[in-house]
């Protein structure tokens, strides 16, 4: 298994957010994360790479445990956050770093984390900007692109790491609807390329059309984790029916 | 009122008065940069999660903000070379003696400012989002990488204008060092008004003398404020729309993404 997520718990305070989530993903493998409001998804997002430090569980990436150590107890921060490199994340609200330049924010953390050089990640940087269209945008200020724009640039930022697996939480969420298409032809255009994913989402038109594993969870619990024609075909599960069936 | 030695000391200071109003600079700006140095420490001390840090720093706020820098150049310079504690020596780098009660004043001074400045950084690495921070993280980058690449350099718009407003203070606190005998601009006034009977036209004189110094930084400020703006602007505007435009968003609170 590439990526092997056990049982994972997560409390702030009294409420219990996350109850004991697993799933198994492949190489490959695009899983939409789907669920109401306050399911617990985002949290289940940011626990993957610890942005939010699960209580208990384990995660495992390519046969590397990350965040937890053998006897199941949370590794320090300077060991987690040199394990955060594999994972690419994409957020609701972009968080490009305002005061860089769209160049400056893809080429940051290459030069400062992998040691690269400025002009090899530049040519990085160029190549991923042709990819998600913003070659000429290359010296904008975030400030000054679109939301869409800026998403794009998020994503750029994110694959200039060369991570091993992308998490998108919720990157359509904040956008007007004109702009959500090109940051959703950014994602499948991914996905063909073969990036394993997790993508939360609200988009359950989306999660059909791109992600072959989909995951339901409701109260901190999975309701439902299967490859996506199964998941829309069976039609036990009532929570899950009545979730799909709602008329906005 | 005596014109012409009013426009002779103006126009024509003495060496003593030249040498004190450098003298005035560069104790502020020496003391400014420690300040700021140990200010940014002690903000991150009192940001941090351990309770013994935050209270330390804590409690060197309190007492450098609490105590007027006055007492602290007696206590520091007079207080502990009479108590035997430690006596400030002149020294020499580079051709250049720096006397003891300048150093003595420097530090005073420093400590003060790192108090201040304490809170003024508090503030604006408070004032950094949390996204900035997540996405710094999830690029794998250090707590320390993460706070010297993004939270303080974001959190420079809110803290440069209150560090201005201090770094004037400053340049007029310099004055208090005459107690201890600095020959700033203060005291070496008062020496050549003492000695003219002149007081009126030496003292306007020194009025004048703080107004440039402190002009002096005002547009130093403006250029650091304008260069921080450098992500509102249009990078095809020519530099005096820039430098305008800049004008203009400095009194709009209606910026949006503040």
């Amino acid at each position: 298994m590439f990526l092997t997520i056990d049982n994972i718990h997560k409390t702030f305070g009294n409420n219990h957010v996350l109850r004991g989530i697993s799933t198994k993903l492949n190489r490959g493998d695009v899983m939409s994360i789907i669920g109401p409001s306050g399911s617990g998804k985002s949290t289940f997002l940011k626990c993957i790479n610890f942005l939010e430090y699960p209580d208990r569980g384990s995660i495992n990436l390519n046969g590397i445990s990350i965040g937890f150590d053998k006897n199941g107890k949370i590794m320090g921060e300077n060991v987690i956050h040199k394990q955060r490199k594999s994972f690419g994340m994409v957020f609701q609200n972009f968080n490009l770093f305002w005061h860089m330049n769209l160049l400056e924010n893809i080429i940051e953390a290459p030069i400062r984390v992998l040691k690269k050089s400025k002009r090899e990640a530049e040519m990085i940087a160029d190549d991923l900007l042709k990819k998600v269209g913003l070659f000429d945008k290359k010296f904008s200020f975030p400030r000054k692109l679109s939301g869409g724009q800026q998403q794009r640039g998020a994503i750029a930022r994110a694959l200039a790491m060369s991570p091993e697996i992308m998490l998108f939480d919720e990157p359509t969420s904040a956008l007007d609807p004109e702009t959500i298409g090109e940051v959703l032809k950014v994602i499948e255009k991914l996905a063909s390329d073969g990036m394993t994913m997790l993508i939360v989402t609200h988009e359950i038109n989306f999660a059909k059309k791109v992600s072959n594993r989909i995951m339901m969870l409701d109260e901190g619990k999975v309701v439902d984790d299967n490859d996506t024609g199964s998941f829309f075909n069976s039609k036990e599960n009532l929570r899950k029916v009545s979730f799909l069936n709602q008329d906005y | 009122m005596d014109w012409s030695f009013f426009a002779d000391q103006l126009l024509t200071p003495s060496d003593k008065f030249v040498k004190a109003f450098f003298l005035v600079i560069y104790i502020s700006l020496i003391s400014m940069f420690f300040g700021i140095i140990l200010g940014a420490f002690f903000a991150i001390l009192r940001l941090s999660r351990n309770f013994l840090l935050q209270f330390l720093s804590f409690m060197y706020i309190w007492i450098f903000r609490s105590v007027p820098v006055m007492v602290w150049f007696v206590l520091f310079y007079t207080g502990f070379a009479i108590a035997g504690i430690f006596r400030f020596q002149d020294i020499t780098i580079f051709d250049v003696v720096i006397r003891g009660n300048v150093q003595a004043a420097i530090i005073c001074l420093s400590m003060r400012e790192a108090a201040y400045m304490a809170e003024v950084i508090r503030g604006g690495i408070l004032s950094v989002e949390q996204g900035q921070i997540d996405a710094s993280k999830a690029l794998g980058m250090s707590w320390w990488k993460s706070m010297y690449r993004i939270t303080l350099p974001q959190s420079l718009r809110v803290v440069v204008p209150p560090m201005g407003n201090n770094f004037n203070i400053m340049l007029k606190t310099t004055a208090l060092a005459s107690v201890i005998g600095v020959e700033e601009l203060f005291l070496t006034t008062r020496t050549i008004s003492a000695a003219t009977f002149k007081i009126f036209e030496m003292f306007l004189v020194l009025a004048i003398a703080y107004l440039v110094i402190t002009m002096g930084w005002s547009v130093l400020q403006m250029i650091m404020e304008y260069r921080l703006n450098r992500h509102e602007q249009d990078p095809n505007k020519t530099l005096v729309q820039k430098i305008k435009s800049n004008f203009k968003f400095s009194n709009n609170i209606h910026r949006d993404g503040a």
